[in-house]
């Protein structure tokens, strides 16, 4: 296939989906957006995590064409899907928020709906997936359960073959298991055809086993933007009071623990030996240090709490 | 394409089932009624017509072929007129019918599709929400039109059995409540709901702003209507013939010698004086009573005109909602 129009991530990957100082405001002021650059590789199965109201959801309706940036530019695929939706979109499939099917149909009759509206929807592999779930074709859409209405409008978004997977907080509604089926039946469709997804979601835990690559945003900013094995190497977390010897630890944020003790952030070299009181940090902790720091101006003195 | 008309009447199947019920039974009983007036067989000479169309509600005037004296004819006139009373109510119920279908129908085309949040799954499996939004928009308004047909055109044979000694399409009596103009108020309506639905994104307030809309529109339709109507009048002899199949704007008198058009009161000044009053034979012997008005044999061309009028605004319409559809956000 030619890739000539493709453009290419700062490390020479070639980019699925781009943005480039992508800005939005909604009427009344509101920023969801706020000069965003982002560059999804080829074949990375990506989180986009952050808080409520963070812009996650505008920035994947951007890429779908659902939302207009203010200012800036997005990419499918080197596709403005404000200049040529449809080649945008043949690229995407996509996965909304809530799950949208309709009522009164059956899990059949949505897969022959998907068939008549995209040319080439693979109708065998919808098909063979939701059979392997064990949702009934002939089956009302509306006594399904979440989980089940989830898997469905999964099946109907990898039935279209689509080179990007845009996922909308697919995860919200669902039960811990419901969750593990999902991410396993999108994980192992995307790896199987080489595909890109991006999915946004508030389960770190699960995020943190199916994606390769993390991207942290607070309130319209980028925070974070990398692969989820770097992050982990890279930060660690102790007591907000210890000042680690390590050379080259730099602050990130305190933020609150489980028992409601305080906990930094810190950010090391990759290979430096590190000090014995901070220990490896979960996604979670990178997670919530990098927003805590996002939300105060960042303290360049050695200690996080300052 | 067959697919898509399936999961399309599938998907709309209670708004379908609901119009279809409501036609087959309206066009049911605009049958029934029909078959009770033929059955009354009212003879020719006994139908006293009394229709009067336009704002002019003088008693006919000129000659007419009932006699009410006799017996016979009084028995027949009573009992058509009975049953005439009910094609009254079945008329005006098929009038309201094909306004409350085209809303029913037209607010969940794409309304309810943005309510319900279907609309972002069709528009990104599908590559051109302009493909999406006219199928479906255009397959609709087809089953309508069919649906909507039935009662009016049961309606035209009620008609023909109201006035059974005239043709019904060189008439305009019950114009506008009959026939295909009939469905082209539903498909109008239709496309307003469709707009509002767009617009708004959610059922009940499309719906209700549909209603003001079509109330306003259909209002606004009348009154256009009828002022094209008055151009068309033609000063005619008034006859009860004029009375029951014309539409009829204004009376006056015509001056035998003359030709020119006089008004009432200046013919009754003029006229001499007799115990009763101005002298008739007078006045008829230097006066024709005349009526402005569009005759009856020009209803085909009316309806005609009248049709292209609706349904080129419910074309722009459904344009209209296809210019929404495309800048849209789908929640």
């Amino acid at each position: 296939m030619d890739q000539s129009h493709l453009s290419a991530a700062p490390d020479d990957r070639v980019v699925a989906l781009q943005a480039r100082a992508v800005a939005k405001r909604f009427r009344g002021g509101v920023r969801a957006l706020d000069g965003i650059d982002l560059d999804i590789p080829v074949g990375s199965i990506c989180a986009l995590v952050g808080p409520n109201g963070a812009g996650k959801s505008t920035l994947m309706k951007a890429w779908v064409g659902f939302e207009r940036p203010s200012s800036g530019s997005v990419a499918v695929f080197g596709i403005n899907p404000w200049q040529d939706k449809p080649a945008a979109l043949d690229q995407i499939g996509y996965v909304s928020q809530k799950p949208a099917l309709y009522r009164g149909l059956t899990v059949a009759d949505h897969v022959a709906l998907a068939g008549t509206l995209r040319a080439g929807f693979d109708r065998g592999l919808a098909e063979r997936r939701l059979d392997e779930l064990a949702i009934p074709l002939d089956q009302d859409t509306r006594t399904l359960s979440g989980g089940q209405q989830a898997q469905v409008m999964l099946a109907l978004a990898l039935g279209t073959r689509a080179r990007v997977f845009i996922l909308d907080e697919p995860l919200a509604s669902l039960d811990p298991l419901a969750r593990r089926e999902f991410l396993h039946v999108l994980v192992d469709a995307v790896r199987a055809d080489g595909a890109t997804a991006v999915l946004s979601s508030h389960v770190i835990t699960d995020i943190e086993q199916a994606c390769d690559r993390i991207v942290v945003l607070g309130v319209g900013r980028k925070i974070l933007d990398e692969s989820i094995g770097e992050a982990l190497a890279t930060h660690r977390v102790a007591a907000a009071d210890v000042v680690p010897t390590t050379p080259g630890a730099q602050p990130v944020g305190a933020f609150p623990g489980p028992l409601g003790e305080r906990l930094a952030l810190w950010l090391v070299p990759r290979d430096a030996a590190v000090d014995p009181a901070l220990r490896a940090a979960t996604l979670e902790e990178v997670i919530l240090g990098q927003l805590a720091a996002s939300r105060v101006p960042r303290a360049r003195s050695q200690s996080p709490v300052a | 394409m067959l697919t898509k008309l399936r999961l399309l009447v599938k998907t709309y199947r209670f708004e379908l089932v609901a119009i279809t019920l409501a036609c087959l039974v309206l066009a049911g009983g605009e049958l029934l009624v029909t078959a009770q007036l033929d059955a009354v067989a009212l003879p020719k000479e006994c139908d006293f017509n009394q229709s009067v169309q336009g704002g002019f509600q003088a008693q006919p005037v000129g000659p007419v072929t009932g006699t009410l004296s006799d017996d016979a004819c009084q028995l027949k006139q009573q009992a058509f007129y009975e049953v005439d009373q009910r094609a009254t109510l079945v008329l005006a119920l098929g009038a309201a019918l094909p306004v409350l279908a085209g809303i029913l129908v037209g607010v969940a085309v794409v309304g309810r599709e943005l309510e319900a949040g279907t609309a972002s799954l069709a528009w990104t499996m599908g590559r051109s929400r302009r493909r999406w939004y006219l199928t479906r928009a255009l397959l609709l308004a087809a089953i309508l039109g069919v649906v909507l047909s039935l009662p009016a055109f049961a309606a035209e044979f009620l008609e023909h059995a109201r006035q059974p000694h005239v043709d019904p399409w060189s008439s305009f009596n019950d114009s506008g409540i009959r026939g295909p103009v009939l469905v082209l108020f539903g498909l109008l309506t239709y496309a307003i709901a469709v707009v509002a639905g767009a617009v708004l994104g959610r059922q009940l307030p499309a719906l209700i702003v549909t209603l003001a809309l079509t109330l306003v529109a259909l209002s606004g339709f009348g009154v256009g209507v009828m002022r094209w109507e008055r151009s068309l009048a033609e000063w005619l002899p008034a006859t009860s013939a004029t009375y029951s199949t014309d539409i009829v704007f204004d009376q006056e008198y015509r001056d035998r010698a003359s030709g020119e058009i006089v008004d009432q009161n200046s013919v009754m000044a003029a006229a001499p004086q007799t115990d009763g009053g101005p002298d008739g034979t007078w006045i008829d012997a230097h006066y024709e009573s005349v009526a402005l008005a569009v005759p009856g044999r020009r209803y085909s061309f009316v309806v005609a005109v009248q049709v292209t009028a609706l349904g080129s605004a419910a074309i722009l319409l459904v344009g209209l909602g296809l210019l929404v559809v495309n800048r849209r956000r789908p929640d």
